[in-house]
């Protein structure tokens, strides 16, 4: 199961591969949204886990790219961000995210939100 | 057709009664139920999404949900609690038991509604496919937005369905209904139904497919309450005193 990783903050993303690999996922990660969308066209993967604010393209702008695209537009997508306005949510759930999880997160449960995306394509 | 509906399971009355009005406003079909234990009277052939309350009757610990979805494919489950009595532990224990979604009751009415579209999205790809359909709070009455018909008596015993409305009929009924015990202004109804052309109609223009509803709607008509100088609300009849 291979997971897409897109932010710009080091701790952040460093974070998210160390439980990611841990967990026994390959993950693919990347420093920005447009580095991260062109890695996904280029190799492809089963799930994408995105930050919001990322400098070249955003977080929403990278889930638009994906939602449109007939090889990726059912991939499950959770966002990962500082952002915890209701409007950040709203906006993010509208745009296709399949789950929403703010900065700081418990490291269990971001994996075992990982774990029921990735249910839903084994289902599927 | 697939028929989709949206459980409410929880003992707490406010949280069932403020997201049943939510999601009866999003025309959604929503059925409130107190416990886990009612909810296995589910048929198996309806689709649909289940918020469970931690702490439910029937749902003590976080592997309670696999006895509860067992064999039942169809159906979403999300777990909300109390905001600060759910440990992180517990959160990703009902994740790892079936549950596809873990929200606190106190969460926005905004955000909740978008994160349950993406999850209907994710049910049902098309969500015209769902059959909408309204309850009254009494049970007695029923609106199915994709049918447009009216079912009424189905509490009382005295069932029967009705089919000539004519749609600014139908509208009216069915924005009452979704809001039901709540005033609806004239303005309102007038923005619902007719949109961009609502400038260019009287708003005396409602009070008379108010009074052919009513009519039609035969003695269910005197639910529909006229607020003098506002608007109308919906009561359920079998609410009212005897």
């Amino acid at each position: 199961m291979k997971v897409l990783v897109a932010d710009d903050d080091d701790s952040f993303r460093s974070l998210v591969i160390e439980i990611l690999t841990e967990a026994g996922y390959q993950v693919a990660a990347e420093v920005n949204g447009l580095l991260a969308w062109e890695r996904l066209q280029a190799e492809g993967a089963d799930m994408a886990v995105l930050d919001i604010n990322m400098p070249q393209m955003d977080g929403f702008e990278v889930l638009r790219h994906i939602r449109t695209d007939d090889r990726f537009k059912n991939m499950p997508v959770l966002m990962l961000t500082i952002r915890a306005f209701a409007e950040d949510q709203v906006a993010g759930y509208e745009t296709g995210a399949d789950d929403y999880l703010t900065k700081p997160f418990d490291a269990e449960v971001f994996l075992a939100r990982v774990r029921v995306l990735e249910r839903r394509i084994l289902k599927d | 057709m697939i028929e989709f509906a949206l459980w409410l399971i929880t003992p707490d009355r406010d949280i069932a009664d403020k997201w049943y009005r939510l999601f009866s406003r999003e025309r959604l079909n929503v059925k409130p139920l107190p416990d886990l234990s009612a909810a296995k009277k589910i048929p198996q052939d309806i689709w649909g999404l289940a918020f469970v309350e931690f702490g439910a009757g029937g749902f003590a610990a976080p592997r309670d949900l696999q006895t509860f979805l067992n064999g039942r494919k169809n159906i979403s489950v999300i777990v909300f609690g109390k905001p600060g009595k759910t440990s992180n532990s517990d959160i990703s224990g009902f994740l790892e038991n079936g549950a596809d979604d873990f929200i606190t009751s106190d969460i926005d009415e905004k955000v909740l509604f978008s994160k349950t579209k993406a999850h209907i999205r994710r049910l049902l790809p098309s969500l015209n496919l769902a059959r909408t359909v309204v309850t009254s709070a009494d049970g007695d009455i029923e609106i199915d937005n994709v049918k447009r018909t009216v079912r009424l008596g189905l509490a009382s015993g005295n069932e029967k369905t009705l089919h000539d409305f004519t749609p600014k009929e139908f509208g009216i009924f069915a924005v009452l209904l979704s809001n039901e015990e709540h005033i609806v202004s004239r303005e309102s109804l007038m923005e619902d139904l007719w949109k961009e052309k609502s400038g260019e109609v009287n708003l005396e223009t409602i009070d008379k497919h108010v009074g052919t509803l009513r009519r039609k709607l035969g003695a269910y008509g005197k639910s529909i309450k006229t607020i003098y100088g506002t608007g109308y609300s919906f009561k359920s009849r079998l609410k009212e005193p005897s």
